[in-house]
């Protein structure tokens, strides 16, 4: 082997198999071996001295990386088309980590309307009270995103397709206006995986990835990802560490193992979601389903436009109906586990409660969410049928 | 799980048993070794179903349970055995069914380390091993003998691909009072169901597919009757045989992307099949899912479809012009074994190996397994190899 392959040359599906791939430090075997280090020792001072005159590239302590999570870092800072990336914990700490890196007490924030949860609970409860504010844009209106902006704005944190609501906005067109005003911006690319999304050709600076998703892709292991070009390395990897944000070694190898079978996995998570959501679409009971891929989905032409593909992640909005009948037809499905999270070999449904300040909801009924699995697609829409005979019980 | 599931689902959701687990997906690595009883009732009861029960971390676990039923359901049979390799599981499936004095007949074209345990091992033991030729087919009784307890099949062939008459021989076997036990290893029991063709007992070498990520050793032997099942269990019993909890857990992970990941070794194989069969360099393909190959009509009735993992045999070239071509290969590796996320491959010589049925091409013969990569950088690489080998210039 000459060894080209593992670091450089290839297309998107040869790179998911060999990035971060190094069998040749660990004798032969094509797998790093799972590191569980907290010391680091070295044969000299001077030895150690080097190694920490370049901490960022070197295995000098347990905490920040060992050569399994460099490993999984290499293959996503590879997939993400960064310079380079960096483990953490979970999704949740990549967000966290991306966004107090440009922030101080003072500066405020943007963050798209159709965001994920948890980041919102994010602003709400934590950067209010280190005195960062924040406010909410409609995702949709890319013209008038910049009337936001003030002097002290620093992030913006863009989410495509929305949580929940799956509008997809134009990323590009918002980095644009963003860069013009020196503000950052922070994505969270976790539904494209990276792999049907690259955000640093639409102008991104800071990808984030919640890899207990897609990557991971086994329902087995909290992971994230941070991905940055060069310039923004430092300040981003100070945030890491000043946080203390460590990726177990078990679960980088995990993360790294789940890469391997991503783009098999994602082509069946889109095809049997494409197959599910048009035949949701064709059902009574529902008002509107929310899919990227569907004509009517608002911001549709940005994703044709941006996107490579779409993952196993949708949402319906259900004709007004009581509680009882949405209960009875999520208790009813035996296939789709209820849920949190996604990106799973397995089905996921769940019933949503959506809040948006800035931009208004797609429908009046109850919203469900979707994560459509590796089954075969027939059994799935079979346990959706039944389903609906439950809900419609229910009315 | 629902009967009447789809195959594509059942590998999703066999053994799965998020009840038992407090709601996780996946089952906890349980490390085992004592189990604590809280009663002396307890542990007799315990001790009586000690088949169905976890009484001692030797005998396995719900992390290896949930394995053995989800590979049961995958082959079809009634239940599985966990082992600690796929040789392990060849050697325990001969000696659950072979005593001193038995003689068994073993395909001339098995898996080189299932032939060397016969040669070498069991034959010391006063079992009698007999080679017979892997398209004997119906042919075989005649080398049945009054002591015959046990045919091996391999199918197709290792290195060589033949593929065999599975039922003809299963006949021919039962009839003279002979277990019938298939290495079903190729096809990970995803495209082959050897229940219903007259097989006892199955063998997978799930180190390879079914894991399939190079990271684990681990086997499985899968019965078809509870009689079997128990024989074979308590002669793992009797051997010690105890697969890893941790290995366990990564083979069932590594079952729930086996139809995505099998899809795309399968496509992958066939390209490269279909390339190699074009080229000048190459005098034959073995191949059973190539229309000319000599075992296609058989693998048509028999298998669902084709995995990765074929032969070739190039014409008469200097072995270092074969070197020149193996050493600078990008994307294939060269290393035992296979079913992991990338393509490999090896120089063999199968004609040192047989003995009923003689190797008689006298080219040389590459094993090639297809990975997950992009087919046209592997389709690149291997056209660069071509050109060392016909130049015998390194890269």
């Amino acid at each position: 082997m000459s060894g080209g392959g593992r670091n450089g040359g290839g297309k998107r599906d040869t790179r998911l198999i060999h990035a971060g791939s190094n069998p040749a430090e660990n004798h032969g075997i094509v797998n790093p071996p799972v590191y569980r280090a907290s010391t680091v020792s070295f044969p000299s001072v001077a030895a150690q001295a080097k190694a920490r005159a370049d901490a960022n590239n070197n295995f000098v302590y347990g905490r920040r990386g060992t050569p399994t999570s460099f490993a999984f870092e290499e293959a996503v800072a590879q997939l993400e088309g960064g310079d380079r990336s960096i483990a953490v914990g979970s999704g949740l700490a990549a967000i966290s980590s991306a966004m107090l890196a440009f922030v101080s007490a003072g500066d405020h924030v943007l963050v798209c309307d159709n965001g994920y949860t948890p980041t919102r609970n994010f602003c709400e409860n934590f950067l209010k009270r280190f005195g960062v504010e924040t406010t909410y844009f409609d995702p949709m209106d890319s013209a008038g995103v910049k009337d936001h902006f003030r002097p002290n704005s620093k992030v913006i944190y863009v989410e495509a397709p929305g949580s929940h609501t799956f509008e997809v906005m134009d990323v590009g067109a918002i980095a644009g206006a963003a860069h013009d005003a020196g503000i950052k911006v922070v994505m969270d690319n976790t539904w494209s995986a990276g792999y049907f999304f690259k955000p640093f050709e639409h102008g991104v600076d800071v990808a984030v990835q919640a890899a207990t998703k897609y990557h991971v892709g086994h329902s087995d292991a909290m992971l994230g990802a941070v991905t940055v070009l060069n310039d923004d390395l430092e300040t981003v990897m100070a945030s890491v560490r000043q946080l203390g944000y460590h990726a177990a070694p078990d679960d980088a190898y995990l993360g790294l193992r789940g890469m391997r079978t991503m783009s098999v996995r994602l082509q069946r998570h889109q095809t049997n979601a494409l197959k599910l959501a048009e035949w949701l679409a064709g059902r009574p009971e529902i008002a509107r389903v929310l899919h990227p891929a569907m004509a009517d989905c608002p911001g549709h032409e940005n994703w044709k436009r941006d996107f490579t593909g779409s993952s196993g992640l949708f949402g319906v909005v259900m004709k007004p109906a009581p509680k009882a009948a949405l209960h009875a037809l999520v208790d009813e499905l035996q296939l789709f586990g209820l849920g949190g999270s996604w990106g799973g070999f397995e089905s996921l449904v769940l019933p949503t409660n959506v809040t948006r300040t800035a931009s208004s909801l797609p429908g009046d009924g109850p919203m469900v969410r979707f994560h459509v699995g590796l089954e075969d697609p027939d059994d799935l829409i079979e346990d959706l049928s039944a389903g609906l005979d439950a809900f419609n019980g229910r009315l | 799980m629902k009967d009447g599931m789809r195959p594509q689902t059942r590998i999703v959701h066999a053994g799965s048993h998020p009840e038992k687990q407090k709601g996780a997906v996946n089952p906890p690595v349980y490390r085992a070794s004592t189990v604590i009883f809280p009663t002396v009732a307890a542990m007799r009861e315990a001790i009586e179903n000690r088949f169905d029960t976890v009484f001692y971390g030797r005998h396995g676990t719900p992390s290896s349970f949930a394995l053995e039923e989800a590979v049961a359901d995958l082959e079809g049979g009634y239940r599985s055995v966990t082992a600690p390799s796929g040789l392990a599981a060849v050697t325990l499936s001969l000696l659950s069914f072979l005593k001193n004095g038995d003689h068994l007949l073993m395909v001339d074209s098995a898996y080189d380390p299932s032939r060397r345990v016969c040669e070498r091992f069991i034959a010391d033991y006063g079992i009698e091993t007999t080679f017979y030729d892997p398209l004997i087919g119906a042919g075989i009784s005649a080398l049945m003998r009054d002591n015959t307890k046990a045919v091996f099949l391999e199918s197709p062939g290792s290195l060589t691909f033949e593929v065999q008459d599975i039922p003809a021989i299963a006949a021919a076997a039962h009839s003279g009072g002979a277990k019938v036990i298939l290495d079903n290893t190729w096809s990970a029991g995803q495209f082959l169901k050897p229940f219903g063709l007259g097989v006892d007992v199955s063998v997978q070498a799930a180190t390879k597919y079914i894991a399939g990520h190079a990271d684990v050793m681990l086997g499985l032997v899968t019965a078809a009757s509870e009689t079997d099942w128990r024989r074979i269990k308590t002669r793992a019993g009797y051997l010690g045989y105890c697969a890893g909890a941790d290995d366990c857990f990564l083979t069932l992970r590594g079952l729930r992307t086996l139809d995505v990941r099998m899809q795309r070794h399968q496509e992958t194989g066939l390209k490269l099949a279909d390339w190699f069969q074009e080229r000048p360099e190459v005098k034959r393909v073995l191949h059973p899912a190539l229309p000319g190959d000599p075992g296609h009509a058989i693998w048509k009735r028999d298998f669902s479809g084709a995995s990765g993992l074929f032969g070739v045999v190039l014409g008469e070239y200097p072995q270092e012009n074969v070197e020149a071509m193996l050493d600078g290969m990008e994307f294939f590796a060269m290393g035992f074994s296979w079913g992991g996320f990338e393509s490999l491959m090896i120089q063999t010589n199968p004609a040192t190996l047989r003995k009923a049925s003689p190797w008689e091409e006298p080219g040389v013969c590459l094993r090639v397994h297809a990975g997950q990569e992009d087919p046209e950088d592997l389709i690149d690489d291997l056209t660069r190899g071509f050109e060392r080998l016909g130049s015998g210039q390194r890269s």
